[in-house]
């Protein structure tokens, strides 16, 4: 427990002693004071957009797009998965293509969406479905092709019929790396969410960022960095958390 | 082999579909005023930026920027990685903060990078440094830490310094992960590059490529673009992995 508390101590250390100097160095004013505020006044910034409900909404509106896209974006790159991973006719036909377009980062898709979609919440959703679509699309094929072989004889050799083998077999053992993808397809969601936000948009925590940058008000944006990081990492959190518990069979052998 | 041969044309069902619709979509929107550039435009287009050399000047400007970039995050991240990879008490000073600013998405730091070195390349270099260095940071933290015990005794049996053997054995016997980081790294050196150019528009580049395509409501432009951004990125790969099966021949 002491331990735990020193190394808990050791890494808070370092923070700390940079917030300090941080701060100590904005109120002297050694720098241009527009530029680098304080963290008490981050901190005084953060405790007003929330008291005023502002950064709530804006929280909410970032997550619902995750979200939205996530599931449209995500079931997709699932389905596509499934499909190509089990039937080599649909591999032939789709994989190629899938393969090509996964190289092109979509962040460059951006302005092509604004031009299709315009500047309203259809782009953002569809950015979001297209950055969720890929990684998820990925595990998932490469997940139920590589199920080793030996397990699918297992299979065979109890008679299982093919659906058995689909549902008890391919499906505990691909799991994994679905869970795998569909966590990758969230951290690029919310990447992508940002810029979008960035980009064109009047709500949501990216937005609050740009409106901070045009504004110079580094507090803002400074808030903008501690949401999405933290936001992130509860993300990440919880879909590990998930994805552990998908794969609990592999550690019982 | 019979397969092979027919898994080629198969693959190209798609993308000669996409295709046609495309062109179909173009044609019949000419009238309706949508922007569809039919692919023959977006040919010529490529073909005229090509000639007119302004294409090579955009491609030129963001690998430099990705090399630089690259380069200075993937040594920093290297050094730092290589620290806390191996000096336990650096792990637990540096670690946290580490972890809690790789959270933050790219994308968010943007703003930040804008208002504190401007929109011109400082800002767009640290982004991409930053980029990188995340990746080859944790993966050579994890490779080192992964060394098996048996090969820092020989170090120590060989009175190597605390250096030599840093880059005489424990580098070397990381090195398959150090790649893994690299070959992250490069990847999304590219994406920040991308973004970087995008959102902070200035000088030349794919990305202001792009961004200005879509000022000009010039889809064509815009296509051009992302077809070379996705063809570098790749080809950034594919040398990334060629550079790494050198380094790794000796496993085989």
């Amino acid at each position: 427990m002491a331990r735990a508390l020193s190394i808990v101590g050791i890494g808070a250390l370092l923070p700390v002693v940079g917030l300090s100097f941080w701060e100590i160095a904005a109120r002297a004013q050694w720098t241009q004071s527009q530029i680098l505020v304080p963290p008490s006044a981050v901190f005084a910034t953060i405790v007003e957009f929330w008291q005023s409900g502002e950064l709530l909404s804006d929280i909410v509106a970032s997550t619902c797009r995750v979200l939205i896209g996530f599931l449209l974006g995500g079931s997709l790159g699932f389905v596509f998965g499934i499909t190509a991973g089990l039937d080599r006719r649909v591999e032939a036909i789709f994989a190629p293509t899938f393969h090509v377009l996964r190289q092109i980062p979509v962040i460059a898709w951006l302005p092509l969406l604004v031009l299709l979609a315009g500047f309203g919440e259809g782009f953002k959703i569809l950015t979001i479905s297209i950055a969720a679509f890929f990684p998820i699309g990925l595990n998932t094929l490469d997940g139920v092709k590589n199920v080793s072989s030996k397990y699918i004889e297992v299979g065979r050799a109890l008679c299982f019929s093919r659906r058995q083998i689909i549902a008890r077999i391919i499906w505990p053992a691909a799991l994994p790396a679905i869970m795998n993808g569909a966590r990758l397809s969230l951290s690029r969601s919310w990447m992508l969410v940002v810029a979008a936000e960035l980009v064109a948009s009047t709500t949501g925590i990216g937005h609050r960022m740009d409106w901070g940058r045009q504004l110079f008000q580094i507090d803002v944006v400074f808030m903008g960095v501690l949401v999405t990081g933290c936001m992130g990492l509860l993300i990440d959190v919880a879909v590990r958390g998930l994805a552990r518990r998908a794969s609990r069979w592999t550690e019982q052998a | 082999m019979q397969s092979k041969g027919i898994y080629l044309p198969r693959g190209l069902l798609l993308p000669v579909a996409i295709l046609l619709a495309w062109e179909v979509a173009a044609h019949a929107g000419r009238s309706g005023g949508v922007l569809i550039a039919p692919l023959e435009q977006i040919a010529s287009t490529a073909f005229t930026l090509a000639a007119g050399g302004t294409m090579a000047v955009d491609v030129a400007a963001t690998i430099a920027r990705v090399m630089s970039g690259f380069v200075l995050g993937a040594v920093a991240g290297l050094l730092f990685g290589s620290v806390i990879g191996t000096s336990r008490a650096a792990d637990w000073l540096a670690s946290p903060t580490f972890n809690a600013v790789r959270q933050v998405p790219l994308t968010g730091w943007i703003p930040v990078a804008a208002l504190l070195f401007g929109i011109g390349e400082g800002a767009k270099l640290s982004l991409i440094a930053l980029a990188a260095f995340c990746p080859v940071a944790l993966n050579t933290a994890e490779g080192l830490a992964g060394v098996s015990q048996s090969y820092r005794e020989l170090g120590r049996s060989l009175n190597f310094s605390g250096v030599t053997s840093w880059w005489r054995i424990l580098l070397p016997a990381a090195t398959p992960q150090i790649f893994t980081g690299l070959k992250h790294g490069i990847a999304f050196a590219w994406i920040a590059a991308i973004a970087a150019e995008l959102l902070l528009t200035s000088g030349p580049g794919l990305g202001s490529m792009i961004e200005g395509g879509t000022a000009l409501f010039r889809l064509d432009i815009v296509m051009v673009g992302v077809c070379l951004i996705g063809a570098f990125g790749y080809a950034m790969a594919v040398a990334m992995e060629r550079v790494e099966a050198r380094f790794l021949r000796w496993r085989n």
